[in-house]
C-alpha cells in the first residue's frame, strides 16, 4: 500500500513540474551600464595685459575619464561675447586662435574657436576620451592651448575702463 | 642542551638576538598601525555625509589655481515621485573658487540650486523643486565659479540625462 503511494506520488510529481516549467517558460536577465564620467578642466581667468595682441590663456582638457561607450565622444563648445565695460560704450572684440600639437610652430597655427564652435575630445578603446581636444576632420592635431588675440585697432579704440568677459563652455557625451 | 629523552633539540636564542627580534616585531607593528591609521583616515574622509566637509587643514597657503575642474556626467539617477533625493555633487579639492550649481530642464525650468560649495566639499543632498515621473529627461548642469570674493570666472555647462526611476 506505502509503495502504491509513494509511486503515485512520484509520478504526480513527474506532472506537476513539467507544468511549472511551461508556465513560466522565460528568464529575465539584467545589467545596468553605468553613465560615462569626467573632468572638464577649464581656464579660470586671465588677466590680459593693455595692448596684447596675443595672451595665452591656458587649455580645456578632460581628465578621469571612464565609462564611454565604443563611439562616443566629448563635444565641448565655447560661448563667448566680446570684452566689455560697464562703464564705457566701447566693447573689445576677440578672437581664440588654438595651439596644436604637431606642427612646427605650435601657436602659429591657422585654426580658430569662433564662438558657438566646439572642441572634439575622441573616445578611445579603454573606454575614456582623449586629454586633448583634436582637430577633426582630420583628427591628427591636438589643441594646447587657447591665445587671446585682439587686434591694436581695437585696443587704440576702447575708452578708458574696466573690461570684462567669460567664455562659457558646454559639453556633452555625443556618439561620434 | 636539548631535551634527549624526547628527541628534540632546541637551543634558546642568545640574549642579543632575542632583543633585535623584540625590537623589530615592535616596528613592524608600528608600521602596520600606522597604515591601518592612515587607510582608517581616507575612509573617514570618503564617507563623509552630504554637506560635510573634510576637518583637515594644511599648514600653506593654496596658490590660486589658474583652471578650474569641474565633474562632468553622462547621466544622473534620480528617484520618481519625490523630490528628496540621495545624490550631492562635489567641488574638487584641487579648485581654489566657489561653486554655485544649477540643475535645470531642457525647457529651461529650474529643478534645483546649490548654495555655494566650496573647494572639496560636497553640496547639500538635492531637493528638487518638483517631483519627477519615470522618465529620461534632457537636463544641464550648470556651473557658474566665483573667486572668495566674488569676482566671476569661466562658467561650465554639462548636458546630462537624469533617468528618473
Amino acid at each position: 500500500m506505502k509503495k502504491t503511494l509513494a509511486a503515485i506520488l512520484i509520478a504526480g510529481m513527474a506532472f506537476i513540474l513539467p507544468l511549472s516549467a511551461l508556465a513560466d517558460g522565460t528568464t529575465t536577465l539584467t545589467t545596468t551600464v553605468p553613465d560615462a564620467t569626467y573632468t572638464l578642466n577649464i581656464p579660470a581667468d586671465q588677466e590680459i595685459p593693455f595692448g596684447a595682441t596675443r595672451t595665452n590663456i591656458g587649455n580645456v582638457t578632460v581628465t578621469d575619464s571612464t565609462g564611454f561607450a565604443e563611439g562616443k565622444n566629448l563635444e565641448v563648445t565655447a560661448v563667448f561675447d566680446e570684452i566689455k565695460c560697464e562703464n564705457t560704450s566701447t566693447t573689445i572684440p576677440y578672437k581664440i586662435r588654438l595651439s596644436l600639437i604637431g606642427i612646427e610652430n605650435p601657436d602659429s597655427s591657422d585654426e580658430y574657436l569662433e564662438s558657438g564652435d566646439f572642441l572634439t575630445f575622441p573616445g578611445t578603446a579603454q573606454g575614456t576620451v582623449e586629454e586633448n581636444a583634436t582637430i577633426l576632420p582630420q583628427g591628427v592635431f591636438g589643441v594646447s592651448g587657447l591665445n587671446i588675440e585682439i587686434n591694436s585697432t581695437d585696443w587704440g579704440q576702447a575708452l578708458a575702463g574696466e573690461y570684462a568677459t567669460t567664455i562659457t563652455f558646454t559639453s556633452e557625451v555625443v556618439a561620434g | 642542551m636539548g631535551d634527549k629523552r624526547s628527541g628534540l633539540h632546541q637551543t634558546p636564542l642568545p640574549k642579543r638576538k632575542r632583543a633585535i627580534a623584540t625590537l623589530l616585531a615592535f616596528f613592524f607593528m608600528a608600521m602596520g598601525g600606522g597604515i591601518y591609521l592612515l587607510m582608517a583616515q581616507e575612509q573617514r574622509l570618503e564617507n563623509l555625509p552630504c554637506g560635510d566637509t573634510a576637518t583637515m587643514t594644511t599648514t600653506f597657503e593654496l596658490q590660486e589655481n589658474p583652471s578650474i575642474a569641474i565633474p562632468g556626467y553622462e547621466g544622473l539617477t534620480l528617484q520618481a515621485d519625490t523630490v528628496k533625493q540621495n545624490i550631492c555633487l562635489n567641488n574638487p579639492s584641487e579648485n581654489t573658487c566657489i561653486f554655485y550649481i544649477t540643475l535645470r530642464l531642457e525647457d529651461g525650468s529650474v529643478l534645483w540650486t546649490s548654495q555655494a560649495v566650496l573647494p572639496g566639499e560636497q553640496s547639500a543632498k538635492m531637493v528638487l523643486n518638483q517631483p519627477l515621473a519615470k522618465e529620461n529627461y534632457p537636463a544641464v548642469l550648470q556651473y557658474d565659479c566665483f573667486t572668495r570674493d566674488g569676482k566671476r570666472l569661466n562658467g561650465v555647462e554639462t548636458k546630462l540625462t537624469l533617468r528618473v526611476k
